[in-house]
């Protein structure tokens, strides 16, 4: 019986125009958002490896450094960045040290040094495989199921199956299988062609260390997330009586979870958990360095004043301050950044009830376009800076010359090699685990809401 | 000669909607094999009521329906074996062909194995003409989708077939030819409900004529008591008289 179901579910699918129509957008939009993504990725890639050659034919030694304005950490873009362009294009990808000769510790500031092709892409946003399951796929799973119970009822069909033996949690069956392969096959043939397409361009893979895991990983979300609104279609679809009423609740529902709740929890995690402005950290940390450069003078001042006024004596004390300044720094860093992941965390564990939120934050973290590569690149910045301080700005000192004016000398060998930026990879069970939740939550989702449609479809009234 | 089981039986039935309507009141009635039972009825009477509540569609409040002697509402699956179903608008698949329509519902009536001539030959009983065979039904006009139902109902030869105003809105030669394959059916010996609003039909082909009045079955007559009475004079005066009493 289950067969006969499935077959007519095939047939009246696969022979509607509807069907070609998807065949063609899935065939047409995939691929291309594949290859501009990966065409995308080849200019990143080539500024990046040029930047990169550029900077580290300037700073063959440390005296490099010390003379031709600073050291640099560049972040190599993801090759992923197809899959989801997430946060690469606002996110820094350059750490450098000030121009200037300065004594450690020194900072270093992030920068964002990607330049836009198209300014106007930025308003419409990217078509990587993100926009295309949680838009067009996502949407195209309420248009295959808004009418799969309602629409059968309307036309009257449900009475004609249903005066037959026919158990009702097979028609519901044969409904969900059928009509998510007529969804699921153009989408499955279009994601193949695309990576025939991603895998014939023989570039370096930068980003994840496991390339197919991470597609994989993307292909069992997009189906996951794919599944939510095709059960939810069926659920509605089984709750009401008419087709044009289930459409217009889907479409409710679809732009509630896609486009208003996510805003929403962004909202909410500010109101819940407020941090401080950039702005206002800047004005914090000006103050604090005012605060520090005050004291100093006025110890120094002191030391002037004592009889045990020495330039050791005020180096010492310099150095001290400096080191204060440094940790009060650090600490009011540490503070922001700790509170903007808080913050960050209530918006995610928020937005979770949105099952487009449990899908396109971990398809940029699986591309490493996410929040996870931000901390990391900020991680290998630290690490970066701890070199630098040490085997450069450490050795670096000032003092007062004879003839007056302010002297430099360097503790050891100006001619040793540049420490150079270390970018770590992500790895892919961290991913893992970081995005289980949101894939525990889709699976979830979609036990609910497939149960919900069978309980309602038992019940459904079909006269 | 003992007496035929009833194919199709209502014991004490009753339907009360949720909204407190009550649709059906005590409702008795049996429909054996080889007999056509006409319910007649003016709209909201309750006649498309019975029929659901024979289907399964919706549970009696009180009262059982037995379709060869077996209780609709504690095994459906069981029952709905032994019944077909024509609607007033026999609903099909639009895209798909009449013939495909013809052997979906076919295998949901359990005739796995037949082959195309077998389709045809059923669609030729009911006079479809044969370049409408492997037509879309989108493009059938209503009689055609009527003819089509009952082909429907054909193949599956349950000896129960019920039918909720299958004329209405057909023209009258198709109406007479519809008739035409009622008539076969019951002398194969089909147990028939037809619920309809044509009197002079339901007495053409009616084996007994029941009348029903807000739920309650006020009339049941037979054919051949029908030859001595004038059958449009009583439905008139039925649906004239005063309310009944509650």
């Amino acid at each position: 019986m289950f067969k006969v179901l499935f077959a007519k579910e095939i047939l009246e699918n696969f022979a509607t125009r509807r069907f070609l129509m998807v065949c063609l957008l899935c065939l047409i939009v995939i691929p291309l958002g594949v290859y501009v993504g990966t065409r995308d990725y080849q200019l990143r890639l080539n500024a990046y490896q040029e930047s990169v050659r550029i900077y580290e034919e300037d700073h063959k030694s440390v005296q490099d450094i010390l003379d031709k304005g600073g050291a640099k950490g560049f972040r190599p873009p993801s090759a992923l960045g197809f899959l989801s362009q997430g946060l690469d294009i606002v996110l820094p990808n350059l750490a450098e040290s000030p121009a200037r000769r300065e004594k450690a510790p020194v900072d270093l500031r992030l920068n964002n040094s990607q330049s836009f092709e198209n300014l106007y892409a930025s308003f419409q946003g990217p078509l990587d495989l993100v926009f295309i399951v949680s838009v067009i796929m996502t949407f195209l799973a309420v248009v295959f199921s808004f009418g799969a119970v309602s629409g059968e009822k309307e036309q009257g069909t449900l009475r004609q199956i249903l005066c037959n033996a026919v158990p009702r949690h097979r028609i519901i069956l044969a409904k969900m299988t059928a009509n998510s392969l007529a969804l699921v096959i153009p989408f499955l043939a279009a994601l193949i062609l695309g990576l025939l397409i991603f895998f014939a361009n023989r570039f370096s893979l930068s980003g994840p260390d496991n390339v197919l895991a991470a597609i994989g990983l993307v292909l069992v979300l997009s189906l996951l997330v794919i599944g939510v609104f095709f059960n939810l279609g069926l659920l509605v679809s089984a709750l009401t009586r008419q087709a044009v009423s289930s459409f217009i609740i889907l479409l409710l529902c679809w732009v509630f979870l896609f486009g208003v709740y996510p805003r929403l929890s962004v909202v909410f995690s500010e109101l819940i958990y407020p941090v401080k402005s950039q702005q206002l950290v800047l004005l914090e940390r000006n103050q604090i360095r005012m605060e520090n450069e005050k004291a100093l003078s006025a110890a120094i001042d002191k030391i002037v004043e004592s009889s045990d006024n020495t330039q050791e004596k005020q180096d010492e004390v310099t150095m001290e301050f400096r080191a204060a300044l440094t940790d009060k720094l650090q600490k009011l860093d540490r503070d922001l950044e700790n509170r903007r992941n808080i913050q960050m965390r209530i918006a995610v564990n928020f937005s979770r009830l949105s099952p487009v939120s449990c899908f396109v934050r971990p398809v940029a973290e699986i591309s490493r376009t996410g929040w996870m590569q931000y901390l990391q690149f900020n991680q290998d910045v630290v690490r970066f800076r701890s070199v630098l301080n040490e085997q450069v700005f450490g050795k670096y000192y000032e003092f007062e010359a004879q003839k007056g004016g302010i002297s430099t000398g360097f503790k050891g060998d100006t001619s040793a090699p540049t420490p150079t930026f270390q970018s770590t990879r992500i790895r892919t069970q961290d991913v893992f685990k970081n995005i289980l939740p949101d894939a525990v939550a889709l699976v979830a989702f979609n036990i609910l809401l497939f149960a919900a449609t069978f309980v309602a479809f038992l019940k459904y009234d079909v006269r | 000669m003992a007496e035929q089981v009833s194919m199709l039986k209502a014991d004490d039935l009753s339907k009360r909607y949720e909204d407190g309507v009550l649709a059906i009141e005590h409702l008795n009635l049996e429909v054996r094999p080889g007999e056509v039972y006409c319910l007649l009825g003016a709209n909201g009477a309750g006649k498309t009521t019975t029929i659901n509540l024979f289907l399964n569609f919706i549970p009696p409040t009180t009262g059982t329906c037995y379709i060869q002697g077996i209780d609709v509402t504690k095994d459906p699956l069981e029952a709905k074996k032994y019944v077909s179903f024509v609607s007033e608008n026999v609903m099909l698949y639009g895209n798909f062909t009449a013939r495909q329509n013809l052997e979906f519902f076919a295998k949901l009536g359990g005739k796995q194995g037949l082959v195309k001539e077998q389709y045809y030959q059923v669609m030729r009983r009911v006079s479809l003409q044969d370049q409408a065979f492997e037509q879309r039904v989108k493009t059938f006009s209503k009689g055609m989708r009527q003819k089509l139902g009952i082909s429907i109902a054909i193949i599956k030869d349950a000896p129960a077939v019920l039918l909720d105003e299958p004329t209405a809105g057909l023209d009258p030669k198709a109406a007479e030819e519809f008739l035409e394959i009622l008539g076969e059916l019951r002398k194969e010996g089909k147990a028939i409900l037809m619920s309809t609003h044509d009197i002079f039909r339901a007495k053409e082909i009616g084996n007994r004529v029941g009348i029903m009045k807000e739920g309650r079955l006020v009339m049941e007559r037979t054919r051949e008591e029908l030859q001595y009475e004038d059958l449009v004079k009583i439905y008139i005066e039925y649906m004239k008289s005063e309310p009944l009493p509650a």
